[in-house]
């Protein structure tokens, strides 16, 4: 790159003024239930990952005082250094919401089972009504994975190929850069999908005339993307898989047989029925699953 | 208070901009708008509105320019993190060290390059506010235009109109212009145009080799360099003028080394004036002339002095004479008319009928896709297109097969047959190219076996030889070189398969179309075309004998050819086992296909990928999906040879099992669905085969455009809806209009003849310049001894065609105005 490209670039850059996206604050919503503080190992490593303070916002029915709470939680120092205890007030949803969107470059954590009711197929019923408020971005898991502590070596990042699906790249890479894990991008050629319609779309080909060729010049294509949509951090390491099927159970499946300790993937805001993918991959993936919002 | 454009070129003759273009236009044209310069038909015009960066790979494919001789991505001047800017020269191809690795088309300098400085802030899409933004490719005049209005942060409106061509004049010659309004601002403008070569290119440029410039002409920048593993160099020459209204002269300052040209010029703008940067580039290689700098730079000495004006108007006659022999005009269906000419626009933006040392890759000169490879692609989808609109285009491209067919017997001679055997993808040396391990998506390594297997190709190559031998009646060709590659061809399939115990010529371990089914024997394509090969052959060596016989006597003492092998040919024909069934009237596609699972390809719709992608390599090799056209390829192909209630039995049973995975199928089955009168399939198959590099969602454009698919899709159109054949005493029709087109009508090329044609729901019409008469025929069996300068005309009755009637031509009906 000559003198005058890098001036170019450097301007530019300058100009555009990109505004630091990294995550400040870990909301960890909990309630009074042992599920509920599966959540706690997860949003306790982010934390520390981010170097951002971890708010444990408590949803539980009854006003227990904040001491009561940890005692009740057996939390001990070493994971809730430094945390600060929000207590509800209001509708619990919207007092989870609000806070994040109080707090600077906010990212939720919590379990599944938040909440109490749970029809078959259904998230407990805050979590569903906190995710009926769309927050930004969420790291949702299910309770089986239990209190173990939770390292991160390797993510999956989702992407259907719209721009839609962008904004989970940035948060993939900074996750990978932060924790030095690699990332899986995947790719699922649907079946029983239309075509992405989007402007700007890059799905598996539709015409393959000489696998030989195709498949090289589109992964490179699709990474190209992957790393003007923020991949391309020091130090990541990025793999690129395509494979064939159901979105939802694929990348569930790829994501228990790879080990993968976190799934990232764009939410479009939305998931009114029980098997739609992103309920799926959350249900099935074996691991947290991060979904950052994204218009559509 | 109008000024006069001030040229800070030291040239004195310097026109502006503006008196150039109005000269062009021979109008008023506005310097900030296209104006009468750009073609202003709608259905002429691809336009792109807006800007959507992530879809920039694809746009920059759609919107390439292109001569034939260089190709050039439609890039913005300033680039973008997604931007690809790209040019190709045809023919350049390097090589890496790398084992294993093949060789590809170059990627060159990009000579488009132009940054904007406004205050010292960039004047880019990712600063700022676009307020508006066009990108319009001119497919009639062959020039990609560019508008954009622009404010910074600091609410300076800029206005910028661009435009820049690959003239198909002059083929060396490239021009770009800028035109910047600053709306609301005085501001310091600041132009760098630029082009860099790739580091790994300027290591390798010749060790005596320094940046030189011409005394005569200081302003023309040189940059030279030396393609990577061959012995080969490229030069380009630039110069750019800057003309502006203001009062105080720009400052202007260059740079240059062995890896870049960089010019600065920097003006002081008044609010509500305007710019204008204009640039030309003359690019030389040593495959053209041993001293490809001096040929540059003598290049622009002449083409200087007379002005862009002259340029651009030679370039925009050139193209509309092109199109008076290739526009497909669809009355009734606009996006389909922007379609056709859409792909008529790169097939002639692809080849260079002054070359026939190359040929057109995959992607034609629009993208690094498929590494610049040719491929069978080339021979049965494009050339019929060129044969019939641009015959001296075709044979350049077959001729590239003659040049490379003595690498094509070395490859036969190194796989132990005979005769010549074409490389699946072939590059400059006509050598293999194939790569030989590819590693698939889901992580496996792959054999490539198409290098070995897919020999098909050989007999396409024949194949579109003997059609534009039958179309053009070229006899230098047909003597000098086409003869030789259907003799050599032949030979090859005498000795590719073998005579087994049940008394059949059988072709084991091939590949046909159909590449979803490796390694297979008897596959009925390559069978078919294998024993018409060898009977064309066999054509070839009497036809020589006959009418050339000191060509003849050349030839075969050359090719130590006897009488008694070619006669063998025609026995090895009559004798090739064609797996058909007269019960069923069914071609097997290959020995077994009958036996493989089937998949209902319905339950897998709708779906957004390929089915080998869906199922895997190995799963789809176990069912009876077929990638594209194969048997239904055959039965098109060798229509007269095929009973006729086979072809629609064939169509019917293998249309249903086609996954079509590859982009050459859809144009092929709207042709054949065309031809056996299923309007409805058709018109399926043609909005698909329009929609491969239209839609935009077919994922794999960035790489260029399917040049294949766009040949398919306007034989989709000529043999299928209009039901053209070439015959060999005549010609015929059996027009199918879908319902909603009102007129459709062809200009075509046949025997020197510019036949014109004009379909109408309920009339055909023919004009037939030319002195000697031949047949003219039209679906239903009515036929006419058709004489020169006259037209005829039929119409259609309850029960089909009515007989033609002769008519007097008519300008304006038998000829385009």
């Amino acid at each position: 790159m000559t003198a005058a490209m890098r001036d170019w670039k450097a301007a530019i850059e300058a100009t555009s003024g990109r505004a630091d996206e990294r995550i400040q604050s870990i909301v960890l919503a909990l309630d009074n239930t042992d599920e509920s503080e599966t959540a706690l190992p997860v949003a306790s490593k982010l934390s520390e990952l981010y170097q951002a303070v971890l708010h444990v916002a408590y949803v539980g029915e009854s006003t227990v005082k904040r001491r009561e709470k940890r005692e009740s939680f057996n939390l001990n120092d070493e994971k809730t250094r430094g945390a600060v205890w929000e207590q509800s007030s209001g509708d619990p949803a919207e007092f989870v919401v609000r806070l994040t969107r109080e707090l600077r470059e906010p990212l939720l954590v919590l379990c599944t089972a938040l909440g109490t009711q749970r029809g078959k197929n259904r998230f407990g019923s805050m979590a569903e009504s906190i995710f009926a408020l769309k927050p930004q971005r969420a790291v949702l898991l299910t309770p089986e994975r239990g209190i173990k502590p939770w390292g991160l070596r390797r993510i999956l990042l989702a992407h259907d190929g719209t721009p839609i699906s962008h904004p989970a790249i940035g948060p993939a890479a900074d996750l990978a850069q932060y924790s030095g894990a690699e990332v899986i991008a995947i790719h699922v050629a649907a079946r029983g999908e239309e075509r992405p319609k989007a402007r700007g779309s890059l799905a598996a080909p539709l015409y393959v005339d000489q696998p030989q060729h195709e498949w090289p010049a589109w992964a490179e294509e699709f990474m190209k993307r992957v790393v003007a949509g923020g991949a391309l951090r020091p130090g990541v390491h990025f793999k690129l898989k395509v494979i064939g099927g159901q979105a939802g159970s694929e990348l569930a499946d790829v994501a228990r047989e790879q080990g993968v300790d976190l799934v990232v993937m764009a939410w479009h805001g939305h998931w009114d029925h029980a098997d739609c993918a992103t309920r799926v991959v959350v249900r099935n993936a074996g691991c947290p699953v991060m979904l950052v919002y994204s218009e559509g | 208070m109008n000024r006069s454009l001030f040229p800070i070129d030291i040239q004195n003759q310097s026109h502006s901009f503006r008196e150039e273009l109005q000269q062009v236009g021979n109008a008023g044209v506005a310097a900030l708008f296209p104006g009468d310069l750009c073609t202003q038909n709608p259905q002429w015009l691809l336009v792109d509105e807006g800007f959507t960066m992530a879809r920039e790979p694809e746009t920059e494919s759609l919107f390439a320019i292109g001569n034939g001789y260089i190709g050039n991505r439609g890039s913005l001047a300033e680039g973008s993190p997604l931007s690809a800017p790209a040019t190709f020269v045809a023919g350049i191809f390097e090589q890496s060290e790398t084992p294993g690795s093949v060789p590809e088309l170059m990627l060159l300098p990009d000579w488009t390059g132009v940054r904007i400085w406004i205050d010292h802030e960039p004047l880019s899409m990712q600063c700022g506010e676009v307020l508006e933004h066009r990108r319009i490719l001119d497919l009639h005049h062959g020039t990609l235009w560019r508008e954009w209005r622009h404010r910074d942060r600091e609410g300076r409106i800029t206005r910028l109109v661009a435009f820049r061509l690959t003239s198909l004049a002059d083929r060396h010659l490239l021009l770009h212009s800028v035109t910047l309004k600053a709306e609301n601002h005085s501001s310091v403008i600041r132009f760098e145009s630029c082009m860099e070569a790739e580091d790994r290119a300027v290591s390798l440029l010749a060790p005596d080799w320094k940046p030189r410039r011409d005394s005569a002409r200081p302003n023309v920048l040189p940059l030279a360099l030396r393609v990577p593993g061959r012995d080969t160099t490229v030069a380009f020459g630039l110069t750019s003028h800057l003309l502006h209204t203001g009062r105080v002269a720009g400052r202007r300052a260059m740079h240059m080394d062995r890896g870049q040209i960089l010019e600065q010029c920097e003006v002081e703008l008044e609010a509500g004036t305007e710019c204008h940067l204009h640039r030309i580039v003359s690019v030389f290689t040593s495959r053209d002339g041993a001293t490809p700098f001096e040929n540059s730079m003598r290049h622009l000495r002449e083409v200087v002095p007379r002005g862009i004006a002259s340029a651009v108007s030679a370039h925009v006659s050139e193209w509309e004479t092109c199109w008076q022999t290739a526009d497909i005009e669809l009355e009734g269906d606009d996006t389909l008319q922007r379609a056709l000419r859409f792909a008529a626009y790169h097939l002639i933006s692809a080849a260079n009928p002054d070359d026939n040392r190359v040929s057109i890759g995959a992607r034609a000169l629009s993208g690094p896709g498929y590494k610049g490879h040719v491929f069978w692609d080339t021979e049965t989808y494009m050339v019929p297109f060129f044969i019939h609109t641009h015959p001296p285009a075709a044979r350049a491209l077959l001729e590239y097969r003659y040049h490379t067919l003595d690498a094509a017997c070395r490859k036969a001679l190194a796989a132990g047959f005979r005769g010549a055997m074409y490389p699946w993808e072939s590059a400059d040396t006509g050598d293999e190219t194939t790569p030989e391990a590819m590693i698939a998506p889901s992580g496996e390594i792959l054999k490539i076996r198409n290098g070995e297997m897919e020999v098909h190709v050989t007999a396409d190559i024949a194949f579109a030889i003997w059609q534009y031998w039958q179309s053009t009646e070229d006899k230098d060709f047909f003597v000098n070189c086409g003869a030789e590659i259907l003799l050599q061809s032949a030979r090859f399939w005498a000795s590719r398969g073998e005579m087994e115990p049940d008394g059949f010529y059988h072709i084991r371990h091939v590949i046909g179309p159909d590449e979803y089914h490796e390694d297979v024997d008897d596959n009925a394509y390559t069978n078919l075309m294998a024993a018409w090969n060898l009977q064309r052959g066999s054509e070839t060596a009497t036809l020589l004998k006959t009418n050339w016989p000191y060509a003849w006597q050349e030839l075969s003492l050359r090719l130590r050819l006897t009488s008694e092998e070619t006669d063998d040919w025609q026995k090895l024909a009559s004798v090739m086992f064609i797996p058909f069934n007269p019960q069923t009237l069914l071609y097997e596609q290959f020995s077994g296909y009958f036996n493989k699972e089937h998949i209902d390809l319905k339950r897998y719709e709708p779906r957004s990928a390929a089915m080998d992608t869906i199922l895997g390599h190995e799963r789809i090799q176990k069912t009876d999906i077929v990638k594209q056209a194969d048997v239904v390829l055959a039965t098109f192909l060798l229509w007269d040879q095929i009973r006729p209630d086979a072809r629609g039995a064939n169509f019917r049973y293998y249309e249903p099992r086609t996954g079509h995975g590859s982009s050459l199928s859809p144009s092929v089955h709207a042709l054949m669905a065309a031809r056996i009168g299923d309007l409805e399939c058709a018109q399926s198959y043609l909005r698909q085969a329009a929609e491969i590099d239209l839609g935009n969602n077919m994922g794999n454009a960035a790489g260029g455009v399917h040049a294949a698919a766009l040949g398919g899709l306007w034989q989709a159109m000529v043999f299928g809806f209009a039901g053209f054949r070439a015959q060999s005493d005549g010609i015929s029709f059996a027009p199918k209009l879908l319902p909603h087109w009102r007129r459709l009508s062809l200009p075509l090329l046949w025997r020197t003849r510019n036949l014109f044609v004009c379909i109408e729901p309920q009339t055909i019409r023919v004009s037939t310049p030319g002195q000697e008469p031949f047949r003219l025929r039209l679906e239903g069996g009515f036929e006419i001894n058709a004489c020169g300068g006259a037209a005829y005309i039929a119409e259609r009755t309850a029960s089909g065609w009515g007989a033609w009637q002769q008519v007097r031509a008519e300008r304006g009906k038998d000829q385009r105005v």
